[in-house]
């Protein structure tokens, strides 16, 4: 047996980001709640934190041949909540699992994020890192959208698109065409677009909604015209963008935000936590935070690179990919760069379940930092 | 196993690339919203939480010469709302329920421009207290909704002095963009018109002014500024309040009286001035009207009645307003050119036989007396009011070609303003020959001044013009020997403490152009006119001597004007009264009477009705 060495298991700047992250969002929280969303926020961080050691200690290459039963928890997961006497309906959407349908548990689209990326990693690792033909390609996107199809009929719009920017990122790392991948998201992008046209026409034919929501609608047409119904729906975009704007260059000082504070914000300690970053530290703290993500994205990276195997650097990818795209969603709808999503900030918003989510993703990656360099010892574990 | 890794360098520099696009991305969008244009984003921020609200300095009070209240505020409660709550369609629905008013007036007030975008909108006031409990006990289903106390004018004597008084309004939008009202809010109430306009820079006061924090749903938070209001400082006015309700019981008496004697009157002002220094003790004006009405904006239909023809212009003050030919009491000034310019003596007679033809037969003219006065001098020509003697005063003026009878009359103030402090005096009209050419430029046969235009002006009438106020400062000045104050009615300003802070000084306004010797004989003579002649009747047995003059004006198809004007006491002047009733009939008939009850109450006499008759012009 070979000395038990901590700081070969141990990445320091990867915990110190992790770190930072999670005590500048426990700040932001306690500031935008006035203090009664610490308990929870707390708690949040300690389950996950347990998560975080369960999977920083499980060998994650073990879970490279689980392809069936992840599938099923995926499914199950997801479908959970409509599952009567289980499901809780939050702003349109039935995301929740909730104990007698009232007492509200947690929003199983949260775990299934990460089950979503180990189940992408075993599919795509079979390929050996290089997706050769289209047929190939196709097949693997195929099997990607069954994840997305399953939220979508929650309906989550926003989880749905956090599901194919995974998809699409860890794509990139199992050796897809980047033409492909272009294509993919323009093609994409046009049918959006052109759904949601036929959509309205279809709307006012039979007098209902057909595939979007009257609120999805009315975020999007807010984001193309930002100016549009400021009392209604461009309401929440126009006060975050208040809120963040007049934090000017170093902001009003922790807790003296006014947008927050007098409830200009709405969901300020949850999806728009961001804005009250801007209004409470201005510039300079959004900055920092950025720069957090940015070395959080780079010190991950380098995780990624130094795994054993594809299938971990196949695993970081997706959680780089998750993260990625919740921090331009989330930070682009609270300044007009994007629509206006329920997409939480990683490590920021209040909300357990996303947190506890985000601390086992930051488990498995440890895990593939642990496992790196000896896989003899590692085996043992 | 890793040795089959493929080589993934590429597919991490793709990655490299998204996360700084994405985060180069946020961080340039972050840049230009919160350094670049942070400032304007702080200022959005600001018009979100802050309210600010003016609070309304109260209008300095108005009291008579002696302290009694002549104007006051009452407290009443107004209704105000923020201008968003047009968004809210069920609670302007319930706000106008509460206020019985339709939700259309609701938005209507709401959304005027008159109040900034920051403050709240005055929607109703005067609310009942029923109302205002309503709001308040339910203040949860009227977010943002505020109830206010503020002050409103208050009359205690009603309509008395109301054309003195004034009243108030809104500020009008001419007012707003004048160099005097700098500094207004379009919302704030001013004096429009009486000593509520002239003392507006007094009376005023300077608003208050609170900014508060306000949450996304409109209730206040905390109070981030906070300046009182100073309110308006007093005014003490020279009107004497029971003189001013003896003057205006005397002018509706004196009307009743004239309609007794079948004449039509149905108007009449009067007004008494202390000879000594130009303080106007009375201006009476009657139609009136209440300026309570005025409170909270008058309404369309009363702002008809009171601008119709039929109403007979209740608004106007026709004390100093109004001008009427001053008929005979203008005979005292012809009397003094005669004497000053050496156009007669006290001793030059004159025969009057009823018609005079000192322009030829042809051209003859009546003295009211057509039985004719025989032989007269100056003394008796006043006791009399003998139109001959005058005519012929005026035929010399007219041969001496300097328009002396003109230059006496304005040393005495009669056309141009007394420059009293109240707003809307007219200037009247003293007709010479550069007037008279001016006014028919247009008909070169009426441009000529003739010898008939002298002789008219010579008894008051033709185009001669005054009003009532010139007439009593005219013979304030011959009961001062020649000296004419201005007339005011502003006695004193009080600040807060009460303390007086500006008093009014009395101001010099003519300086006549007789000779002090032909001012006592016509004091004289005036003195004698009330004893023995045309206004005798009106004083008999009043205990005060006065001098005066009665006049009687004709007007075309219309009954006599009827005017009198004096000063008492005779010996040792103190006040001058003028009165003048439309379409009254007789002077010393009608006037003298009204006059001699406002002397009664000025020298704390006995206030008596009696009734005169006269039958002189």
């Amino acid at each position: 047996m070979k000395k038990f060495q901590l700081t070969k298991y141990v990445n320091p700047s990867f915990l110190a980001i992790i770190g930072l992250l999670l005590l500048y969002g426990t700040i932001m929280v306690n500031s935008a709640t006035s203090g009664s969303g610490l308990k929870r926020q707390l708690f949040g961080i300690a389950v996950g934190a347990v998560l975080l050691g369960f999977f920083w200690w499980f060998d994650y290459r073990k879970m490279k041949d689980w392809i069936v039963p992840l599938f099923i928890l995926d499914a199950l997961l997801m479908l959970s909540p409509r599952i009567p006497g289980l499901g809780y309906n939050a702003k349109g959407a039935t995301s929740w699992l909730a104990l007698g349908g009232k007492i509200r548990l947690f929003q199983p689209s949260e775990p299934a994020k990460l089950v979503t990326i180990i189940l992408l990693a075993s599919i795509m690792v079979a390929y050996k890192g290089k997706i050769g033909s289209l047929k190939d390609y196709l097949k693997i996107l195929g099997l990607s959208f069954i994840p997305v199809i399953l939220i979508l009929t929650q309906p989550d719009l926003g989880t749905g698109l956090v599901f194919i920017a995974i998809a699409l990122g860890m794509l990139i790392m199992a050796g897809a065409k980047a033409r492909w991948i272009i294509a993919t998201v323009v093609i994409g992008l046009s049918l959006g677009i052109g759904m949601v046209w036929i959509d309205g026409i279809a709307d006012t034919k039979v007098g209902h909604d057909v595939l979007l929501k009257d609120y999805q609608k009315n975020r999007l047409l807010v984001f193309v015209d930002q100016n549009l119904d400021p009392t209604g729906a461009g309401y929440n975009l126009k006060q975050s963008k208040i809120a963040i704007g007049s934090g000017q260059t170093t902001g009003k000082g922790l807790g003296a935000g006014t947008q927050g504070n007098l409830n200009f914000l709405p969901e300020r300690h949850t999806d728009f936590i961001f804005s009250v970053v801007g209004e409470e530290l201005g510039f300079a703290g959004a900055m920092a935070l950025l720069a957090l993500y940015l070395a959080l994205l780079m010190v991950s990276l380098n995780i990624a690179v130094s795994s054993v195997d594809l299938f971990g650097t196949l695993l970081v990818t997706g959680v780089m990919s998750m993260w990625v795209f919740q921090i331009l969603e989330n930070i682009g709808m609270t300044i007009g760069l994007m629509p206006i999503t329920g997409i939480p900030l990683p490590f920021m918003s209040y909300g357990s379940s996303f947190m506890v989510t985000n601390m086992a993703c930051v488990g498995v990656l440890l895990s593939v930092w642990s496992h790196r360099a000896f896989q003899s010892t590692a085996k043992g574990m | 196993m890793y040795n089959e890794r493929p080589d993934i360098r590429n597919r991490v520099i793709a990655l490299i690339v998204i996360f700084v696009v994405v985060l180069g991305a946020l961080g340039i969008r972050l840049w230009s919203m919160q350094v670049i244009n942070g400032k304007s984003y702080a200022k959005e921020a600001k018009a979100n939480r802050l309210r600010e609200a003016t609070t309304i300095a109260p209008r300095g009070r108005i009291f008579d010469r002696n302290g009694k209240e002549l104007v006051s505020n009452r407290s009443t409660m107004a209704v105000l709302a923020p201008a968003t709550i047009v968004n809210d369609k069920e609670l302007v629905k319930r706000l106008a329920d509460v206020l019985s008013m339709t939700s259309a007036q609701v938005i209507e007030k709401a959304s005027t421009q008159k109040e900034s975008a920051l403050e709240l909108h005055q929607i109703a006031i005067d609310v009942p207290m029923k109302a205002v409990s309503y709001i308040s006990e339910h203040s949860s289903e009227f977010e943002g909704v505020e109830v206010q106390a503020r002050a409103v004018r208050t009359y205690p004597n009603g309509s008395v002095a109301a054309h003195i008084l004034g009243y108030t309004g809104e500020i009008s939008d001419t007012d707003l963009n004048s160099e005097d009202f700098k500094g207004y809010n379009p919302t704030d109430i001013v004096g429009k018109t009486g000593a509520e306009r002239s003392f507006e820079s007094v009376l005023q006061g300077v608003r208050g002014r609170r900014v508060m924090e306000v949450n996304a749903s409109g209730s206040p938070q905390r109070v981030i500024e906070e300046t009182p209001p100073e309110p308006g400082q007093d005014i003490y006015l020279t009107i004497d309040l029971g003189v001013q309700k003896v003057a205006e019981k005397a002018v509706r008496d004196a009307i009743k009286d004239a309609n007794n004697k079948g004449y039509k009157a149905n108007a009449g002002s009067a007004v008494a001035i202390d000879v000594t220094n130009g303080e106007v003790l009375a201006m009476a004006s009657y139609p009136t009207y209440n300026p309570e009405d005025f409170i909270n904006g008058i309404s369309q239909e009363t702002w008809k009645k009171f601008s119709s023809k039929k109403s007979n212009y209740p608004l106007t003050n026709r004390a100093i307003s109004s001008t009427y030919p001053p008929a005979s009491t203008f005979k005292s000034f012809t009397g003094l050119t005669a004497l000053n310019y050496g156009l007669a003596t006290p001793n030059t007679t004159f025969v009057c036989r009823g018609l005079w033809t000192g322009l030829g037969k042809q051209w003859g003219k009546w003295c009211w007396n057509h039985a004719g006065h025989g032989t007269e001098n100056l003394r008796a020509a006043m006791m009399d009011s003998c139109d001959a003697y005058f005519y012929e005063v005026g035929y010399k003026a007219y041969k001496s070609k300097k328009e002396s009878l003109q230059k006496m009359a304005r040393s005495f103030g009669y056309g141009s303003q007394t420059g009293i402090d109240l707003p809307g005096e007219v200037s009247g009209r003293v007709p010479d020959k550069k007037w008279k050419a001016a006014w028919n430029e247009d008909y070169p046969e009426y441009k000529k001044w003739l010898p008939g235009d002298s002789v008219n002006m010579a008894i008051g009438q033709g185009d001669m013009l005054a009003t009532p106020l010139q007439i009593a400062a005219s013979y304030a000045g011959i009961a001062e020997d020649g000296t004419v104050y201005q007339p005011h009615v502003l006695k004193s300003v009080l600040d807060s403490e009460g303390k007086t802070v500006l008093k009014a000084k009395k101001k010099v306004a003519f300086e006549s152009e007789a000779s002090a010797s032909s001012i006592h004989i016509i004091q004289n003579n005036l003195h004698d006119v009330v004893a023995l002649g045309t206004a005798s009747s009106a004083f008999r047995g009043f205990s005060i001597p006065v001098s005066g003059k009665t006049g009687t004006a004709q007007k075309t198809n219309q009954d006599d004007y009827a005017v009198f004007t004096a000063y008492a006491p005779s010996n040792n002047p103190k006040y001058a009264v003028a009165v003048v009733i439309e379409q009254g009939g007789s002077g010393g008939g009608v006037a003298g009477p009204a006059a001699r009850q406002i002397f009664a109450k000025l020298f704390g006499k006995k206030v008596n009705h009696v009734t005169a008759t006269d039958n002189s012009r």
